[in-house]
């Protein structure tokens, strides 16, 4: 039974309310705050028990790759929290497969395991969730 | 204090993404200009636009940090320099001008 329960219904009527959320990354690392506030989401979501998923979008894939030194800018890696992301049951990580192919990149290159979806796919993904939030 | 060169040096400091500056960029450029990327600029080099812009000039740059703290550093193509921010103060004094796209 969840602590928080605002409604005072049930947990079953709690459970079947709940709104699953997408959340979009479009921005490369160190640019702004926004891919950290929109990770700040992720984990208050998280919290709340909300189904989270996380999408990769156009420069926010640049968020992910591997062998980045965030300490040479006296910058902090968000990958570090990207990668705790798990244990708040947050699993569920998407990219477009042109944004790949845009910066020359694999999804080993990758520091996430997503699912790598067409751009065609995109709309309908958009479609699935009852939230979108994008910062 | 010799300044010979009459060409610019070109800084871009904003990812491929936005396309529209690149074009402007590719319009703006003689074939002795200089191109240098800084910041979210740097990701050009993994992308195809490098190799758009190296058709244009030969001389292009990447700022080492910004290229090593992105993840970059072994992926930038042979034909771009990694510069220091030293030679990139030598780099901004070679040249008449600089030019910063953002």
């Amino acid at each position: 039974m969840p602590l928080l329960c605002p409604t005072g219904l049930s947990p079953l009527a709690t459970e079947a309310m709940k709104k699953n959320i997408l959340l979009i990354f479009r921005n490369p690392p160190f640019a702004n705050s926004s891919n950290s506030d929109t990770l700040d989401i992720a984990l208050a979501c998280s919290a709340f028990e909300l189904p989270v998923s996380l999408l990769f979008l156009s420069d926010g894939i640049l968020q992910l790759l591997n062998h980045q030194q965030a300490e040479l800018l006296a910058q902090k890696d968000l990958r570090k929290r990207l990668n705790a992301l798990a244990m708040y049951d947050i699993e569920d990580y998407y990219v477009i497969d042109q944004d790949l192919i845009r910066y020359q990149l694999s999804v080993e290159d990758l520091s996430l395991a997503c699912k790598v979806i067409t751009q065609q796919q995109l709309a309908a993904l958009i479609r699935q969730f009852d939230t979108v939030i994008n910062l | 204090m010799t300044q010979a060169n009459p060409a610019t040096l070109h800084i871009i400091s904003k990812s491929p993404t936005h396309q529209q500056l690149y074009r402007d960029i590719a319009n703006a450029l003689l074939d002795d200009d200089a191109i240098l990327f800084i910041e979210g600029g740097v990701y050009a080099c993994c992308g195809t636009e490098a190799t758009a812009l190296l058709a244009a000039t030969n001389n292009i740059y990447a700022l080492s940090i910004d290229a090593q703290s992105r993840g970059l550093a072994n992926t930038t193509p042979a034909a771009i320099t990694l510069i220091s921010d030293q030679q990139f103060v030598e780099l901004c004094c070679q040249y008449h001008k600089t030019l910063s796209w953002f």
